[in-house]
């Protein structure tokens, strides 16, 4: 029996793995978004509020001295600059637009960095809706200041103790919260993760990024980039600049995941590149678990690429070669990281940084290579401050 | 006749509906927890429920979420099996069903699984975060090495799905009493009378209600709206979390529980 409207599975990936009392309200967000999708006023609001409100589009800025000495030409899409300060902006919007059309009040969210919950916190307050924020106690540590921006735009922000304390029990958290409360709560679920149609949602609210990116750099170069990067921990931002360019073949899609301290060394959050087909988070796809199926607490310096899993498009598109995976040290990301701040002037959120930390090392492996290579540059790095401070500090660079 | 049948049957005739009890395999530890799986058959329970420790069980509440985290690191896979086949070998009659969560299945795979628990003479499986339009997956392996598919019916179902629940859960349909996680913070709600009607007008098995039974009230409740008997979970979680380092106090106060809640069984 199935009664779904879109696409549950992207291959052997996605589906519904959930308590069966979630599958009705899981139905009930797939009708209004399928409805909502085909609705033109719908459409016109959404991307009213996204250029009004959010500050669509975003710039494409070609790097001016990083790439000294090599012959590509780098672009970044400033999904930094986006209100709330990530990407994390567009698709909670496109959410929050949808818990008022389902008629409820509240919304439930997930964070790991806190940056899916202060933009959740700030369409909260835009739209009237009450929000419960759940966030490992590890993350409350250490992603202090996004805590109180939560608080001060009106959010409750709830510290999870369980597990790990960390963004996948945060995601536990929110999907035993909404097992009780769907008839007035909606789940904004952060990332193009979790059970169908959460994957296909986040998606479509996302893909702005590459839709923008692609027609951006088509008019600066008059031809499409030969390389897209992205960060990936969940997936949201990968998976939005990348889906307008899937069917460019002659594209290579690169999904940087966090090599943490060595994808060898087994504290890492290499899901797709070190992962096994599993089942977690209501959904089947590529996972970091034991030989039992116990599933693994991550690690990365960047709290939003800390996750054991991916959302199943992306490990779609890796299985079917569509995609390249690679990864990206806590070392490499914060390198990254300073250089950029220190070169062009703009300082760029840890996750981010992996995606850039990789593309350089290819820039500089290859600098004969006359190229044109876009990375998705996903959000800032106000948070992530004081944790490079300390890290550079320990390293003896500060 | 199945084992569950069997345990129908038998309540049927001592007129007493079937109480089951659940707890995680090897809490707090393997020996208190065979002490207490002794204490509660002795005390009449009609069926043991076991999970495997997890560490991601997004459809238990906090108590339960205790009790996994135990177990968890100290009690692996194959102890577990090994612990549930010398509970065979004691209660060659009693029905076992396992509750699980499907990466426990799935890994390293569905047939290593279903052979651990034909192997351990299990009866049922049922998995939490599979709902009945997902449960194609474990099928047909499950069916291949003889274990029953149990499945949940929740509130808020459709009659569409309670007519697929009711076709293809075996043994028994798991009913829950309310929305949300496990737990006894949030009492079991009153009947699902029209729910249970459903079921049993597309030929579906007997009913066993959970979630939030902690009182012989709770069973009377369960009882006359219909449902074929009950299953206590965290209400043991939380006799372990109050009895973790007294073992012999908490095999005495988990049979306590089972005569109490017994005694709101007549049928």
């Amino acid at each position: 029996m199935s009664s779904q409207i879109t696409g549950p599975y992207f291959g052997e990936y996605g589906g519904q793995f959930v308590p069966q009392i979630l599958v009705e309200p899981l139905r009930q967000l797939e009708k209004c978004f399928v409805d909502a999708w085909s609705d033109q006023a719908f459409r016109e609001e959404y991307s009213t509020l996204l250029r009004e409100y959010a500050g669509r589009p975003t710039s494409l800025t070609r790097v001016r001295n990083l790439t000294e000495g090599t012959r590509t030409r780098l672009y970044l899409k400033r999904e930094d600059l986006l209100h709330g300060g990530a990407h994390k902006t567009n698709q909670v919007i496109g959410q929050a637009l949808l818990t008022k059309r389902m008629g409820k009040s509240s919304i439930i969210v997930e964070t790991g960095a806190g940056q899916h919950g202060v933009a959740s916190a700030i369409a909260a307050a835009l739209f009237g809706l009450k929000c419960r924020i759940y966030m490992g106690r590890v993350d409350t540590e250490r992603q202090q200041p996004n805590v109180e921006r939560m608080r001060l735009l009106g959010a409750e922000v709830i510290p999870v103790d369980s597990g790990s304390r960390t963004l996948k029990d945060a995601c536990n958290e929110a999907l035993r919260d909404w097992s009780g409360s769907y008839m007035d709560s909606h789940y904004v679920l952060g990332t193009a993760a979790g059970p169908h149609p959460y994957p296909t949602i986040v998606r479509e609210f996302q893909r702005v990024i590459g839709d923008e990116a692609r027609a951006q750099i088509l008019e600066r170069e008059g031809r499409l980039p030969d390389r897209v990067v992205a960060c990936v921990g969940g997936g949201s931002n990968a998976i939005g600049v990348f889906t307008a360019f899937v069917p460019d073949e002659s594209v290579e899609l690169v999904a940087v995941e966090a090599g943490g301290h060595g994808v060898d060394t087994g504290k890492h959050g290499a899901s797709i590149g070190k992962g096994e087909p599993g089942i977690f988070f209501g959904m089947r796809s590529r996972l970091l678990s034991d030989p039992d199926g116990q599933i693994f607490e991550s690690h990365s310096i960047s709290a939003g690429l800390d996750f054991p899993s991916v959302g199943p498009e992306l490990s779609y598109l890796v299985d079917s070669g569509r995609v390249r995976c690679e990864s990206a040290t806590d070392d490499e990301a914060v390198g990254a990281f300073v250089a950029l701040t220190r070169r062009e002037g703009i300082i760029p959120a840890l996750e981010s940084s992996h995606a850039l930390a990789f593309a350089l090392k290819e820039i500089r492996s290859e600098p004969d290579r006359e190229q044109v290579v876009v990375v998705n540059l996903s959000g800032r790095g106000d948070k992530d401050l004081a944790t490079v401070t300390s890290y550079l500090q320990e390293k003896g660079e500060l | 006749m199945s084992r569950y049948a069997a345990m129908f049957e038998s309540a049927r005739a001592d007129g007493r509906a079937p109480v089951m009890a659940w707890s995680v395999v090897g809490d707090p530890t393997p020996e208190a927890w065979l002490d207490v799986v002794d204490a509660v058959v002795s005390a009449g329970a009609s069926a043991l429920e076991l999970s495997l420790a997890f560490s991601d069980p997004s459809a238990d509440g906090p108590v339960n979420q205790d009790a996994y985290t135990r177990v968890l690191g100290k009690v692996d896979k194959h102890r577990t099996f090994a612990l549930i086949k010398q509970v065979r070998e004691r209660y060659p009659e009693l029905p076992i069903g396992l509750m699980t969560y499907a990466n426990l299945v799935y890994t390293p795979s569905p047939k290593v699984f279903y052979a651990a628990c034909a192997a351990a003479d299990v009866d049922s499986v049922l998995v939490a975060d599979v709902p009945v339009h997902e449960a194609g997956i474990f099928r047909g392996v499950a069916a291949a090495h003889g274990i029953e598919v149990v499945l949940i019916a929740p509130p808020n179902a459709r009659e569409a799905e309670l007519k697929a629940i009711a076709e293809q859960s075996q043994g028994f349909v798991y009913l829950v009493s309310r929305a949300g996680v496990t737990g006894t913070e949030r009492e079991a709600q009153s009947p699902l009378a029209s729910v249970i009607g459903t079921l049993k007008q597309y030929g579906g098995p007997p009913t066993i209600l959970g979630f939030g039974i902690s009182r012989a009230e709770h069973v009377r409740n369960a009882i006359a709206a219909g449902a074929d008997g009950v299953v206590i979970g965290s209400a043991f979680a939380k006799l372990v979390t109050d009895h973790v380092d007294d073992p012999a106090a908490l095999a005495t106060a988990s049979a306590a529980l089972i005569t109490e809640l017994r005694s709101g069984a007549g049928l």
